[in-house]
This record gives C-alpha cells, structure tokens and sequence, in this order.
C-alpha cells in the first residue's frame, strides 16, 4: 500500500518537473541510482570480499529504494511476499544482475541481491589479482506517455499494450519511451590491469585513459563517452557528485563537458563520487518514440 | 591446487629475480657504498592503543615515474593500501619485488637507513635528479606523506620538519 502511494508520488514529481519545463521532454525523468561497493582498492594476499550497496535515491550515498534481490522478510520464511509494484516494473527488478567482470576476462553474475527495501546488497569474493568491472543490469523499463483531454501530460510504466486499459478516456497524443540505465563501479586487487576497462560496444559507457581506481586529489581523470562502441560526438552534459549530500546546503555538482565524446575532470576533494549522464535518440525499436540511455558510475577519489 | 601453483610460480619469480641480480650486480661499474642516508624518527604517539606505524620510503622520477623501494616497514599485506601512494607506485605492481628492503614495523625512536643506490633488482640508479618519498600511516591514527626533491650524486644535506605521524627527517646525499 505505502509503496504504490510512494510510486504515485514519484510519478507525479516527474510529471510536474516535466511541465515546468518550457517544452515536453523525458530528460531528467530517471531517478539517480547507484552502486557503492565497501572497497575500491584492496592489497590481500588472500582472496577478499566486497559487500555493494545499490539504491534508487538522489541523496548520495543514503539509500531510499531497494533495486532488485529477495525481501529480506522473505528469507527464512514460509511465506513470500512480493514488493508493491506497477506490474510492468515486476519483470524488471525481477532482471536485476550483479555482473563481475574478473581481470581474467571472464563473467560472473549469480550472485544473490538482498531487498532491503531501501536499498539491495550483495556481496563477491575477489579471487584474482587485478582490476574488477562492476555492474548492475536490469531489462529496459518501457514507458508509456501521454496528454490528458485538457491537455496535461501523464505516463506508466509499461508498453502501450501492456498499460492501454488504464489510459483514461480522451488520452491522445501517445509516445513510448525506452529507459536503459548502466549502474556501474571498478575494483582493483593487487595491480591495476585494463583488461575489461576495454568498451562493450554497446549503449553508453565509458572508455578510459586513467584508471578509475588511480584517482586522487590534484590529478585528472581523463575518458572518453562511448556510444555503441564509438566516441559520442554530441555534446554531452555530465554531472559528478561528492558523497555527503545530507551535510551540506549545496548539491556541489561538478559539470562536464564532452568534446567528442572526450571528457576531463579534476579531482579538488577526496571522496565518493557518482556520475550521472543521460543521452536521448530516436529509438530503432518499432513504435517506440525514443530512447534514454542513462549511466550511473560511482568513482573513489583519494587525498594525496 | 591452486595455491601450489602459485608457491611454485613464486619460487620460479624468486629465483629469476636473483639471477638477474647476481648479473646486475657484477656489470656495474661504479658500486657506491652510500649513496644516501635518511634519518627518521617514528614519534612516540600517547594513543590508546597503539599500534606501531607502517613506513615507505621510495624514490620516484621528477615525473612521479616509480624507481624503487628503498625501505617499507610493515606486518599484514591486508594493510599495504593504506601506504597509498607507495601502493599505487610500486607496492601493487607485481613486477617490482621489494623483499629485500621490508622489514617488521618500528617503536617510537630514532633510525638511519643506509640505501647503496641499487633498485629492488639491484640495478644502480643513474645521478640525478628524483623525488624522495617517505610515508606513514598508523592504524587508529593518521597518515602523514612528504615528498622532497633531490640530485643523487650531489652532497647535500636536507631537513623536513615533522608531521603528525613523521618526525623530523634528515636527508644525507653522499
């Protein structure tokens, strides 16, 4: 019950954000979301583990919303519930993976996700030497936009056809969207290696010229934005953010821009630090409008 | 099974890097008793409780390019990162085997390390300009890092005032 008002809510912020803007946009209608992984740097001569904390939230790094896993009210007991969820969403927190890509180049992704309502852990052992690509993957979330008769605008989660009953009389004016989100951070072990820093060639990523677990204060960290596989050549609008949002009055963002997809920043204070930026195109998708590919990376920066 | 494989890909690393050591060793021409001297002081830190500090001591280029480790002091790898810049320079990188130079950590008092300009191969270092580094971090206390620039094979004499988790230090360049 409390969770469908919630989403409610959230529904509506994003719709008001949307009509105060001067013309119709998706843009800025994700919710920062994030992973936090209890380690970026480890020297061990045994294997080690690293616990993750992953959460829907815009405080950094207070977690708000759980992102996936089990209910923790499910573990031990006979009776399994199921969290308050539009049913479309259902298949795509149901997808939720955490992915390890080792230093050796291989993959791993059955590790199980704890819903802790606001916020999901997990936890994996770091046997092998060498740097760690982390992510979070889910399905893409469909969404479903649209005008009431007088003419404000309201959407769903859900394809048309999934969501077409709920569309109230005189809905016109229908587009659907696609929301693709990466959720992503590195660990190294022992040595730096590059390995799996190389680009999927798929989507939005990052494709680096620092490491990003070589990252302290004073120091660049220079990368490129990729979009399926290549530099991204439109401009696009990054967004860092330090850690402890809660202790201070201003958000502090950190703005950058790419050229060419090519993009620099300079690390003034040691901390936690998330990245958001988003890219809007046409989607290849029949009768889909468009598609917003969103990328979340979190990056830990060291004092001298 | 895999723990074998590693004792044994250990052994083979060691003994490689000794051999190379012995041939460095009888090619160079100039062999330099002392090339430096540092003198340290590990403070006496009235904390509760206390646990002796671990120290790096290493050389970098004017670039910040890594060259060797000239002392660590130190117990478990577990604890090697928070050295932090000596881990990011040297500690991590497999290739560099500082064995030779680690010892336990100290207690509170005065100590003189001798370095005979030779890297952790045994390789002498060319006169020159370099950075020396030295850095101490003490688990439930603090970190301190200094870095001092200076020209091996030029006598000088260097002092850098304390810092929290470093005494004063004395740089001798023979």
């Amino acid at each position: 019950m409390f969770n469908t008002v919630r989403t409610i809510i959230i529904t509506f912020t994003a719709v008001s954000a949307s009509l105060l803007g001067a013309c119709w946009s998706y843009e800025t209608m994700a919710h920062g979301r994030w992973i936090v992984p209890s380690h970026t740097i480890l020297s061990a001569e045994e294997a080690e583990f690293v616990t993750f904390d992953l959460s829907i939230s815009n405080e950094l790094f207070y977690p708000d919303w759980a992102i996936g896993g089990v209910p923790i009210e499910n573990i031990g007991s006979q009776e399994k519930i199921e969290r308050e969820l539009p049913p479309p969403l259902r298949p795509v927190l149901a997808s939720s993976k955490l992915v390890v890509h080792k230093p050796d180049g291989t993959t791993q992704s059955d590790y199980t996700l704890v819903d802790l309502r606001r916020k999901t852990v997990t936890m994996a052992e770091l046997v092998q030497n060498g740097s760690y690509h982390i992510e979070y993957t889910q399905n893409p979330i469909y969404l479903t936009w649209y005008s009431h008769a007088d003419g404000s605008p309201g959407r769903f989660f859900g394809t048309l056809s999934q969501v077409q009953k709920l569309l109230p009389e005189g809905a016109k004016d229908i587009r659907q969207t696609i929301l693709i989100n990466r959720i992503e951070t590195w660990i190294t072990r022992n040595n730096l290696t590059r390995k799996n820093l190389k680009p999927q060639g798929k989507g939005l990523e990052l494709a680096f010229d620092t490491h990003p677990n070589e990252l302290f204060v004073g120091e660049k960290m220079k990368f490129t934005v990729m979009f399926d596989g290549k530099p991204l050549k439109k401009p696009l609008s990054l967004h860092f953010i330090q850690n402890g949002t809660r202790y201070r009055d201003d958000r502090n963002v950190i703005d950058v821009s790419t050229n060419n997809g090519k993009a620099v920043v300079t690390w003034q204070k040691p901390g936690l630090y998330l990245l958001e930026t988003e890219y809007e195109k046409p989607s290849t998708e029949k009768g889909i409008e468009s598609e917003t590919h969103a990328l979340y990376a979190t990056f830990e920066v060291f004092p001298e | 099974m895999f723990k074998h494989i590693i004792q044994i890909v250990v052994v083979l690393s060691l003994g490689i890097a000794s051999i190379e050591t012995l041939s460095n060793t009888s090619d160079s021409s100039s062999v330099n008793k002392n090339v430096l001297e540092i003198h340290l002081e590990v403070p006496d830190i009235d904390a509760h409780p206390y646990h002796k500090p671990y120290i790096a001591v290493w050389l970098e280029t004017p670039q910040r390019e890594p060259v060797t480790t000239i002392a660590l002091w130190a117990k478990e790898t577990d604890w090697y990162k928070d050295l932090r810049q000596w881990w990011r320079k040297l500690g991590r990188d497999p290739s560099v085997n500082y064995d030779g130079v680690t010892g336990a950590t100290r207690r509170p008092g005065q100590y003189k390390i001798h370095w005979d300009g030779k890297d952790n191969q045994g390789r002498t270092i060319t006169p020159g300009p370099y950075l020396l580094n030295i850095e101490a971090s003490r688990e439930e206390g603090g970190r301190s890092y200094v870095r001092e620039t200076i020209n091996l094979g030029e006598k000088t004499k260097v002092t850098i005032p304390a810092e929290q988790e470093l005494g004063s230090i004395t740089i001798i360049v023979e």
